[in-house]
Order: C-alpha cells, then sequence, then structure tokens
C-alpha cells in the first residue's frame, strides 16, 4: 500500500514510542525511517531489520569514550542507529568548527544506513558532510554518503564500493565514521587522506536520482508492505488508552 | 494577565517573517500575546482563514459548476462540483446517504454521517469516483489516494433540516428568528488533510497546488462546499416533494446559512506540536494591530465605520445564542461594554488616534473586548494588512544548536522560560489532568491523573513541566561540567534532546509556545480551541461542554453565484440575521 509521508511519520512515532523511545529519540527515528526511504535508500528494510534485532531494545545511552579537539569516539552499545546517532552528528557538526574536518566515529552501532537524514539535516544548515562505513562477508564493502549543501539545500548521494579480502585494510565492523566541514574541498582532502583508492562504484546513486526518489515518494507515497504496515499499526496501538466510560467523559460526553 | 503591566517586556528578537516587514519593538510582548486566557479571547479578524479563501475566489475569480447531480428524490445520491481557478481544477464530490435521527453523532467516534465528501486534484474520472464511493463514506476506516486533498463528513442539524425542507415545499421562506437560533443546515465533525489515510502530504499541496498553498485553505475551501450543497440539497428535496408550490431560498437567507462545526479536543495537542506556526500567525495577527496603532489614521468616516462594526457585534452576539453559563456572561459583558464603549466614543475629543483608544481599552475593559476591538481595528485598514496573508504558513523544523554554551541556555531558559519555572510542578493541582490518545479513532482526551488509568501514554503537551525539568538538569549538570557545551549535556542526557531543540527554535521567535500549564487542575482547554477557530474565522462560539464547542462556518459570505459579481463582498464579519 501507499502511504503518505505524514501519515508514516506520525505511525512511526508511536511505534518507536511504544518501544520505549523518548520523545526526543521517537520524533528523530520516524524520520531516520521515513526519509531513508524516501531517498531510495532502503529506510524501511532497515526498520524491519531493527525491529527484529536487538537494537532497539536496548534502551541506553551511548558513551563517549574518546575525545580529541577535532574528533571523538563514541561507543554505540550495539544499538541501532535509531538510537545511537542520537548527538554523534552534531558533535561531528560542533568539532568541525574548531578543524577543518570535524569527525566522530561510533562504534557498535546497527543499521548505518539511516544516518542518512541526520546528514541532510546538517546540509540543511549549510554544512557539508558525509559518512562512510564497512561491512561484507565474503567481500569488504565500503558505503560512502555524502551531503553537498547549496543555498540551505541539501543534495545527499550514495556509492557502494566492493573490494576483495585482503585488498585493503577495513575497519571494524559496526562502526560509522561521521565527517563534518564549512568547505567541501576540505571534505575531498579527508576522503582522499582517510579512504582507501576507489576504483568503480558497485552500486551509485547520484544526487538527482536521490532527489527524484524523494520527489515521486512524496506525490505518490510511500510503498509500504501491507504486512510490514499492519506490525506497525499493531505496535502503535500500545500507546493508545483502551475505551471506558471514565475516558469518554474525556472527551466531552 | 495584566496588559499594561507587561508592555515594556521586548525580549525576543525577531518575527521569523522574510526580512523583518516590520519593527518588532512596536509588537505586544509574547507574556501578553500568548497568555493562555486572552487566547481564549480571540476574535475572527480580516486574515482569518475564511476570510482569505473568500476574497481569493472573488479576486481570482473562481469558477464552481455542478458536473453531476445524482439525487433522488429524497436527497440520497451523490454530487460533484468542479473548480476552475486559473488553470488549477478540482473537484468536490458529495455522498448523501439516509440516517436514520437516532445515529446522528456528532462526535469524532461516530461511524455513520448523512454527507461525506472529499476534495479531489483535478477532474475526477468514473474509475476515480468508483474509489471514493468505495472510500469516502468509510472516512477514517477508508483508504484515500494521494490526488485527495480533503476528507470530510457532515450531520444535517436536525432543527433546521427538515423545517427549511418544509417552508420551500410549502412555498414559504424559513423563519428567521429560528434560522437565528442555529444558522445552518449542516454540520461538520471532521475536515482531515496533510497526507491523512493516503491523502497528499501537505508539502505536495504547498507546491502544487497554489489555490490552497495557504494553511487550512483545502479544509475550508471544502467546508464552503458544503455550506452550497446543503443548500442545494433541502432545494432539491423540496422541489422535489412538492413541485407546484416549492420555492428557491432567498439569496439574503443563503447568504446568512452557513456550515455548522463541532469541534473537540483534537485542535488542542496541534497548537502545542507546531509552535512555529502558531507562532506565525499571532505574529501575522500582531504585525497587523502594531501597523493600525502606528500608521491607522483616526478620520470622522473611519469613526463612523468603526461604530457601525461596534453595532453590529452587539447584534452578532445578541444573535449567539448559548448555553454555557460561562460564556453567556461573557457574551453579555462583551455587548455591555461594547454598549458602554460606543457611547464614549461618539463625539471624544481625545480620540484622535489608535493608542489613545488602547489605553482606555486595557485600563477598563475585559479581554474579551479588548481583543473584539483588535479585530475591528484590523479590518478597518485593508491596505495596511491584507499583504500579511501571505506569511500565514511556517517551515515547519525544530532545529538545535549544539555547539552553544551550556551556561548560555540556562540563562536563555531562565529569561524566556520564566513562565514555566515559576510553576510549582510539586503541588498536585499542577498535574491534575494528563492528555492522551483514546483507543477510539485516536482521540485526543483529557484524563485526571490520580483517578484513571493510561497517564504512563501521556501526550507530550506539557512544555513548560518538560522546560522546568531541562533546567534542574542544566543546574546541576553545570555543577560537574562548568564549561559544557549543549552537545555534551545531551550525550550525558539524551532525553532531553526534544525539549532542547524546542527551547533553541522557538526563543529567538518573538511567539510560539503557549504559556501555561496544560496538567493544571484550572487549565480550561475551550481556550485552546477559540485560539485556532479564531483563525480559521468561525463564529457563533458555542462552548457544549468543557471540552468541545459548536460554532459556526461561512455565515455571511457571500455565494458561489457572486463570485464573479465584480462587488465588493468582503463585508461579512460578525454576520447578522436578515431582516425577515
Amino acid at each position: 500500500m501507499r502511504v503518505s509521508r505524514n501519515e508514516l511519520i506520525e505511525l512511526l512515532k508511536l511505534v518507536f514510542e511504544s518501544l520505549g523511545f523518548d520523545q526526543g529519540d521517537y520524533e528523530s527515528a520516524s524520520q531516520l525511517v521515513t526519509y531513508a526511504e524516501m531517498w531510495g535508500l532502503d529506510g524501511l528494510e532497515a526498520l524491519a531489520d531493527a525491529l527484529s534485532g536487538q537494537g532497539l531494545q536496548q534502551h541506553k545511552a551511548v558513551r563517549l569514550i574518546e575525545e580529541g579537539q577535532g574528533s571523538a569516539v563514541v561507543d554505540g552499545r550495539g544499538l541501532s542507529s535509531l538510537l545511537c546517532l542520537r548527538s554523534a552528528a552534531d558533535l561531528a557538526y560542533v568539532k568541525s568548527l574548531s578543524v577543518p574536518v570535524g569527525q566522530v566515529a561510533i562504534v557498535g552501532c546497527q543499521q548505518r544506513i539511516l544516518v542518512l537524514q541526520h546528514l541532510v539535516n546538517l546540509g540543511h544548515r549549510g554544512v557539508v558532510c558525509g559518512a562512510s562505513w564497512w561491512d561484507g562477508v565474503d567481500y569488504n564493502f565500503l558505503h560512502l554518503l555524502d551531503v553537498v549543501s547549496e543555498n540551505s539545500d541539501a543534495r545527499p548521494s550514495y556509492r557502494v564500493y566492493r573490494f576483495e579480502p585482503g585488498e585493503v585494510e577495513a575497519a571494524r565492523a559496526e562502526q560509522l565514521f561521521v565527517y563534518c566541514s564549512s568547505s567541501q574541498q576540505a571534505v575531498s582532502d579527508y576522503q582522499a587522506q582517510v579512504l582507501p583508492a576507489l576504483g568503480k562504484p558497485t552500486r551509485k546513486i547520484e544526487a538527482a536520482e536521490m532527489r527524484a526518489n524523494f520527489e515521486a515518494s512524496l506525490v505518490a507515497g510511500i510503498l509500504v508492505e501491507d504486512a510490514l504496515w499492519f506490525d506497525l499499526i499493531e505496535l502503535a496501538a500500545k500507546m493508545l488508552v483502551p475505551t471506558s466510560i471514565q475516558s469518554r467523559l474525556g472527551a466531552g460526553d | 494577565m495584566n496588559e499594561a503591566k507587561s508592555e515594556t517586556a521586548q525580549e525576543r528578537t525577531t518575527t521569523g517573517l522574510p526580512g523583518e516587514i516590520d519593527d518588532i519593538a512596536d509588537l505586544r510582548p509574547a507574556e501578553t500575546v500568548m497568555d493562555l486566557q486572552r487566547l481564549g479571547s480571540l476574535q475572527p479578524f480580516r486574515l482569518s482563514f475564511m476570510r482569505i479563501l473568500v476574497r481569493q475566489m472573488v479576486r481570482d475569480r473562481w469558477q464552481i459548476h455542478c458536473s453531476q447531480f445524482e439525487l433522488d428524490d429524497l436527497g440520497y445520491g451523490f454530487a460533484v462540483y468542479v473548480l476552475q481557478a486559473g488553470t488549477e481544477i478540482y473537484s468536490f464530490v458529495v455522498f448523501a446517504v439516509y440516517l436514520a435521527d437516532g445515529s446522528r453523532n456528532d462526535r469524532v467516534i461516530a461511524g455513520q454521517w448523512d454527507l461525506t465528501m472529499a476534495l479531489v486534484q483535478g477532474e475526477v474520472t468514473d474509475s476515480q469516483l468508483q474509489h471514493l464511493r468505495a472510500n469516502v463514506p468509510l472516512q477514517e476506516v477508508g483508504r484515500m489516494s494521494p490526488e485527495m486533498l480533503v476528507l470530510s463528513r457532515a450531520n444535517r442539524s436536525k432543527r433546521m433540516f427538515d423545517n427549511v425542507v418544509d417552508s420551500l415545499a410549502t412555498g414559504l421562506q424559513p423563519d428567521i428568528s429560528r434560522l437565528k437560533d442555529v444558522g445552518y443546515l449542516c454540520r461538520t465533525t471532521a475536515v482531515y488533510g496533510s497526507g491523512k489515510f493516503g491523502m497528499a502530504d501537505w508539502g505536495v499541496v504547498q507546491r502544487s497546488c497554489r489555490s490552497f498553498a495557504r494553511p487550512f485553505a483545502a479544509e475550508m475551501f471544502t467546508c464552503f462546499m458544503l455550506r452550497h450543497f446543503s443548500v442545494e440539497q433541502v432545494q432539491h428535496i423540496a422541489s422535489h416533494r412538492a413541485p407546484e408550490t416549492a420555492v428557491a431560498l432567498d439569496s439574503d437567507i443563503r447568504r446568512y446559512l452557513g456550515i455548522g462545526n463541532a469541534t473537540g479536543l483534537g485542535m488542542a495537542p496541534f497548537l502545542i506540536k507546531h509552535p512555529q506556526l502558531i507562532g506565525r500567525w499571532m505574529t501575522v495577527r500582531e504585525v497587523s494591530l502594531a501597523r493600525v496603532l502606528a500608521r491607522g489614521k483616526v478620520t470622522p468616516e473611519i469613526l463612523s465605520r468603526l461604530l457601525a462594526m461596534i453595532e453590529k457585534v452587539i447584534q452578532h452576539t445578541r444573535e449567539t445564542h448559548v448555553k454555557d453559563p460561562a460564556q453567556l456572561t461573557r457574551n453579555y459583558q462583551l455587548m455591555a461594554e461594547l454598549t458602554n464603549l460606543s457611547e464614549r466614543l461618539i463625539g471624544h475629543q481625545d480620540f484622535t488616534d489608535w493608542q489613545w483608544l488602547k489605553a482606555r481599552l486595557i485600563e477598563r475593559y475585559s479581554l474579551d473586548t479588548i481583543e473584539t476591538m483588535y479585530s475591528l481595528m484590523i479590518e478597518l485598514y485593508p491596505h495596511l494588512v491584507d499583504d500579511m496573508e501571505e506569511y500565514l504558513g511556517a517551515d515547519e523544523h525544530l532545529q538545535l544548536r549544539p555547539e552553544i554554551a551550556l551556561s548560555e541556555l540556562k540563562r536563555t531558559i531562565e529569561s524566556q522560560y520564566d513562565w514555566a519555572l515559576s510553576i510549582d510542578f510539586r503541588k498536585p493541582e499542577s498535574q491534575h489532568v494528563f492528555w492522551y490518545r483514546s483507543e477510539e479513532k485516536m482521540e485526543p482526551r483529557l484524563g485526571e491523573r490520580y483517578v484513571e488509568s493510561g497517564a504512563d501514554k501521556e501526550l507530550p503537551v506539557q512544555v513548560a513541566r518538560s522546560v522546568k525539568a531541562c533546567h534542574a538538569l542544566i543546574v546541576s549538570d553545570l555543577l560537574l561540567h562548568a564549561d559544557s557545551d549543549v552537545v555534551h549535556f545531551l550525550l550525558r542526557h539524551p532525553d532531553q534532546i526534544s525539549i532542547v531543540r524546542r527551547i533553541q527554535t522557538m526563543t529567538p521567535l518573538i511567539y510560539g509556545d503557549i504559556r501555561a500549564n496544560l496538567a493544571d487542575q484550572d487549565m480550561q482547554p475551550m481556550h485552546l480551541l477559540r485560539a485556532k477557530l479564531s483563525f480559521f474565522g468561525v463564529s457563533k462560539f458555542d462552548p457544549k461542554s468543557r471540552l468541545w464547542v459548536r460554532n459556526t462556518m461561512f455565515q455571511g459570505a457571500p455565494l458561489i453565484s457572486e463570485l464573479d459579481s465584480g462587488r465588493d463582498l468582503d463585508d461579512w464579519y460578525f454576520p447578522v440575521a436578515p431582516i425577515g
């Protein structure tokens, strides 16, 4: 079925609230999922993955385990990005105010694709930013999200590169790097410095295509599997108060 | 709230309007404007959404015609009206079914209605009509499509509908005195937009539907069309019942008939959830008032018009039938004070500018009279205020400023949210009620915290309590982390992100957060409803309990047939009954 952006965000707020998220978290998480889906990055698949895993049940604070002038390391404690990225992107932004590129590494972080809307929000502030992470079993895959900011408009793009085993030294699994700058050149220099030589991407979604995905979802609605939708409605229903004579009085009867 | 006492305070920095349209020094302070009791005294004014919509329809010469009118002799069936607004086309589709008198329920939890309707982008095709027929009558249970902008339903006014049909069928016009009691044939009980149930997202409407790009414009238009259809329906039934004798409604009576509306608590959380939008609406009203106070010239002609308007408001209020004792007292006081004010104004030598009148109002009159007079003053100067209708929408995005020093955030809270910090939440009465969503159509309701279950599912509408808790946490956090910035505070206290984001977004704006404890035992939800409804432009505010209200929409507004008449049709504020 197709649902509107507003409809999905409002339902997801209730879903995450029913899972014990704080207000700030459920407001944010509902947008991370919805917008990732609208940009064309399978936000709902990441949500289904999160719902079936452990990253949502462990509702605990992330820890700042290392911090320098321009960088920091955060322990995400195995949580989903829906919870453990909370302030990490903002921290990278704050770091970027004192160095050319601010960087935060989040260790132990699930569904990392959901970082996208955090980056887009930074892009709306005029910040150039990106994120990278590794995954894969037989091969090492490097995922790159870039957000270019132009006149307060954020233009995200996504690339995935494949490397042979042993070809590069991949970062630890479940680690996510978020970086920010006021300068596009500084971000390019930073990427050239920390990333391996990149060949042809195995998957690439250009900014124009992502924008087109977003617009199409906005106009035609977001496609949601019926089964997932009804699962979400069931979860959301936990936040509704059962009917009673007293509750009807509370509506003015 | 004493308005005079707070006139000097002007702490905030921006209206948030593009290009800083006006000097904010002339605006009333937030502690005056955002006070809940004052919000509960607001009256519709010329920048209310219905007024703007009608001006737009007249200015842009909207063409509306009926393309299908498939009603049986008893008025059941469907109708389709096509709107041509410039290059844009929309369809209003309405379904009418039989409903037993005992099944009629105005509450949102109802499952059957006399009328269900939708506003759709473009001309409806046969397959679309089929889809609408299958889903629109189901309302919340149905599934809508992205071409739909609005979904709504309405019930007949039992008192009026049959009476008007009977009168017309016998060749008579309805009794004016009975019309004064009700003022409409049908009453809408819910109007949905903004992407609900699969309809077009507000982001799409705002960008792709120029005619309805202002907040609630599509919803208001749907009610306007409902008003038109309700008249056509009674005339149709009367003419089929008695073809030989039936007559059509006089145009004065048609104009006087509006649409009834029943509104409950659903509107209240909206005001809390959309502080930037509400702040913008208040800013538009206050900038308009400030312009009139500063630039509106008081001439003999203006005074004469003002006196006539006051007389009209008195008559309108006299014709507003309410049973709620508190509202009744307020209406009587308003009429008495306006009569007194009118007598004082006639020939008063000192009344040469609006500041003089404002000072007298603050000194001697109730909030209802003050805010009514401000609505009238704004009405007098279209050339000073009408451009503000472009600024009623807001880009709603709460934004964190993570780099700010935590000590600065603490100071900000202390200066801007002093009203919240002054509330003692340890008192049981300060936490007496809680807001929640019922499983019945997710209807927002109020519960008593110490009596009812459900407080664990409380809606997050208690801004004041959250601000105060956040402030206390910041104070203790600063003892250990004196040089902290906001982002590090949030890493230590992630549960504070939402309220910090709100505080930092709202602080630079002059208006936004309603200054009240919405959990207090004495809190009046009706004030919230009235505030929002005044921006819609409703009249005949008639509280039916502490928690819901009936009112009238589009009463006195021009008819579809008059939209392209070239006449000035913008005089339908505070409508009064035609002379019978």
